[in-house]
């Protein structure tokens, strides 16, 4: 997902915040919950979209206050009010990659033409992390297009052993290399 | 010839047993926008300024904008087939382009593919097209002359080798024909030609190729061609490109010629680009580095001291005005850049002056060395008649009666016009051209008839050619009119006229 410049800003500060409090896993956890509470919820979500501060407050603290952080609260009441509640899934992925690098921890998003195995994502989970020397955090994600074989991405990075690849690369190969 | 359905399969399967599977992690960006030739990029965080990166579908970019949280790129190729979210790779390296000797003949795209049916080109060598100008230590004054092969230029603006000389002129009036004149004079010079065509149409570039085929030049020129439909990032590189290509005669110790026709539309395709990329735009909306655009460009032509081999990169620039405005943005900036111009004047050429240079305002800042001494001696005297004339010329509108010196300056200035005159693609010698300028400014046609002097020129070159060839080979190896030369060139004059009269 792209992630603009003014999400990684508020990312950043939540993320520091956190480590001074020494909460960031708490954090990314109440961030979690409260983005599983949003999504099963479309009235919710389209009423914090209304620009009505004062009984949205009132709400979201009956709602939430027992089960959040303070940290995490003014956090959100602060994205709130600036107007870029839009963002909130910008900032969440921003900061759960800042937790993994605190943590020495990658995401890596491995994609394959059929759904991979729980004995299968061990085994690729193991490779790079044996590759990366760090803890992964794998994710599976299924692509027909790609054919066969696996295609990882990592932060930035790709890993493309697809078929789909080889095929375009021996296409290549083979045209290249015709007198 | 017949093929075989066996053969190909044997060939295929060789082929794909040396295929070798190898994957590496890769550095990729994702597409936000892509339309207009231009694509904005996110990700590719350490790519760097004028990277080449790889879209899907064998499409090409470089990477221009490297901005806070996008990369802007060039696209070379079609956009047709990319869309939002297309992975994006760095390669790593800066654009390369095919040089050398395998170009020669050929008629490619900015990127070095061929377009003329030819099959592959095996190109032994690559070339970054974006390449610092040499420094001032590797170079030396232009000396060696380039014969243009017309008689107006060679005579009182010479160009010579490593020289930058912009062509300028309305559009219609003959701009490229001097540069394709000149590429038709180089045969048999050991100069390499390189016509770089941006964003013209399509029926002027087969035209041009046609007209050096015909003449023999494909023998030693390439041609680059972006046509008017092809996207801006390609004419924005084509210079660059054809610079990139004279280079490699250059720094190999041969001698090139690089005719870019016109900077103009390179200056529009890359005020697009620039437009697009958002980036300010400045004075009739070209951005602030229109002027590093050329003169970048311009600077890597140059003749190489003699330790680096004494090659030599000669630029001829074209750049077309409109309605005769040379003040304007871009020709006042290449003017500054140019080691002098040639001014074509719409009045001159309708008025029948062909090749249509006005002499009065336009110069070679290299001058004199860039001619052979023979040349420097009947030209001094030529300038000399041509400015007279050029004084009088407005004055004697006026006056019907004159007194004889007058009339005398008038009469030998109208000849003098008579004999500057060329038709196209018709490059004449150097011994000829002083032949011919020496007959005229000694005074031998005052008494022909203007009408005539064009008849009388081809059958002087005649003449020469048949009974005194020896002297136009002293020219050539002397270099000079000695005392001998003078006498020998002169009685031939008067034998040529004494018979012409009779």
């Amino acid at each position: 997902m792209i992630i603009t410049i003014y999400a990684k800003r508020y990312a950043k500060a939540l993320f520091e915040l956190a480590q001074e409090k020494n909460r960031i896993d708490e954090t990314l956890d109440e961030f979690k919950f409260f983005l599983n509470l949003i999504e099963g919820d479309k009235d919710l979500k389209s009423f914090l979209n209304l620009p009505n501060d004062k009984e949205r407050e009132k709400i979201l603290s009956n709602l939430l206050s027992a089960r959040v952080s303070e940290l995490f609260f003014n956090f959100l009441l602060l994205v709130l009010k600036n107007k870029r509640f839009h963002l909130i899934h910008q900032i969440y992925d921003d900061f759960e990659g800042r937790v993994d690098s605190y943590n020495n921890r990658i995401k890596a998003v491995a994609i394959t033409a059929l759904p991979l195995t729980g004995n299968q994502l061990f085994v690729v989970n193991r490779a790079i992390a044996k590759y990366l020397n760090a803890d992964v955090r794998l994710e599976n994600k299924v692509d027909p297009s790609i054919i066969g074989g696996i295609v990882i991405r990592l932060n930035g990075k790709i890993f493309n052993a697809s078929l789909a690849e080889q095929f375009n690369r021996l296409k290549h190969f083979l045209i290249k290399n015709q007198k | 010839m017949e093929v075989n359905a066996n053969e190909i399969s044997t060939i295929l399967k060789k082929q794909i047993e040396k295929y070798q599977i190898s994957t590496e992690f890769e550095e990729v960006g994702e597409i936000i926008q892509v339309g207009d030739g231009i694509a904005r990029i996110y990700g590719l965080e350490n790519v760097m300024s004028s990277e080449l990166v790889e879209f899907p579908h064998g499409v090409f970019g470089m990477a221009l904008n490297l901005e806070e949280d996008n990369v802007g790129c060039i696209l070379f190729g079609s956009e047709r087939y990319l869309k939002e979210g297309d992975p994006v790779k760095r390669t790593g390296k800066v654009m390369q382009v095919p040089v050398g000797e395998e170009l020669v003949g050929r008629v490619v795209n900015p990127l070095g593919q061929p377009l003329d049916g030819k099959g592959p080109i095996h190109a032994k060598h690559f070339s970054p097209i974006e390449r610092k100008a040499l420094g001032v230590v590797y170079r030396q004054p232009v000396k060696e002359p380039l014969q243009t092969g017309i008689k107006a230029i060679d005579s009182m603006i010479p160009i010579g080798r490593g020289q930058r000389e912009l062509i300028i002129g309305d559009r219609q009036i003959g701009n490229s024909t001097i540069a394709i004149d000149t590429i038709l004079n180089q045969k048999g010079q050991g100069v390499f030609c390189i016509y770089v065509a941006i964003g013209q149409k399509g029926s002027t570039i087969s035209k041009v190729v046609r007209t050096f085929e015909d003449y023999g030049a494909m023998e030693y020129t390439a041609v680059i061609m972006t046509t008017a439909n092809d996207p801006a990032p390609m004419s924005y590189i084509a210079p660059y490109s054809g610079a990139a290509m004279g280079e490699y005669f250059r720094d190999n110790k041969m001698h090139a010629l690089a005719v870019y026709d016109d900077l103009s539309k390179h200056a529009w395709a890359y005020r697009q680009v620039s437009l697009l990329l958002r980036r300010p735009p400045g004075r009739e909306a070209y951005p602030g580095d229109i002027f590093y655009l050329h003169s970048r460009l311009l600077e890597r032509a140059a003749k190489l001291s003699d330790e680096l081999g004494g090659g030599s990169l000669t630029a001829l620039p074209i750049v077309e005005t409109q309605a005769g405005d040379y003040s304007a943005y871009i020709p006042t900036n290449v003017i500054s850049i140019t080691d002098g111009q040639i001014y074509l004047e719409p009045d001159l050429f309708y008025g029948g002056v062909r090749p249509a240079i006005d002499v009065g305002i336009s110069v070679s800042r290299v001058g004199g060395n860039a001619q052979i001494k023979a040349m420097k001696q009947v030209a001094g005297k030529l300038r000399l008649d041509m400015a007279q004339y050029r004084e009088l010329e407005s004055f004697a509108k006026f006056s019907s009666e004159m007194d004889k010196t007058t009339q005398a300056q008038l009469t030998r200035g109208q000849k003098m016009v008579e004999i500057l005159k060329q038709d196209q693609n018709k490059t004449l010698p150097v011994e000829k051209q002083v032949a011919i300028i020496f007959l005229g400014t000694l005074g031998y046609l005052d008494d022909v008839p203007v009408g005539e002097i064009q008849r009388l020129e081809q059958e002087f070159y005649q003449f020469m050619d048949t009974k005194y060839p020896h002297i136009l080979k002293g020219i050539i190896e002397k270099k000079e009119l000695d005392q001998d030369l003078e006498a020998g060139l002169n009685s031939a004059c008067q034998d040529f006229m004494g018979g012409y009269n009779v």
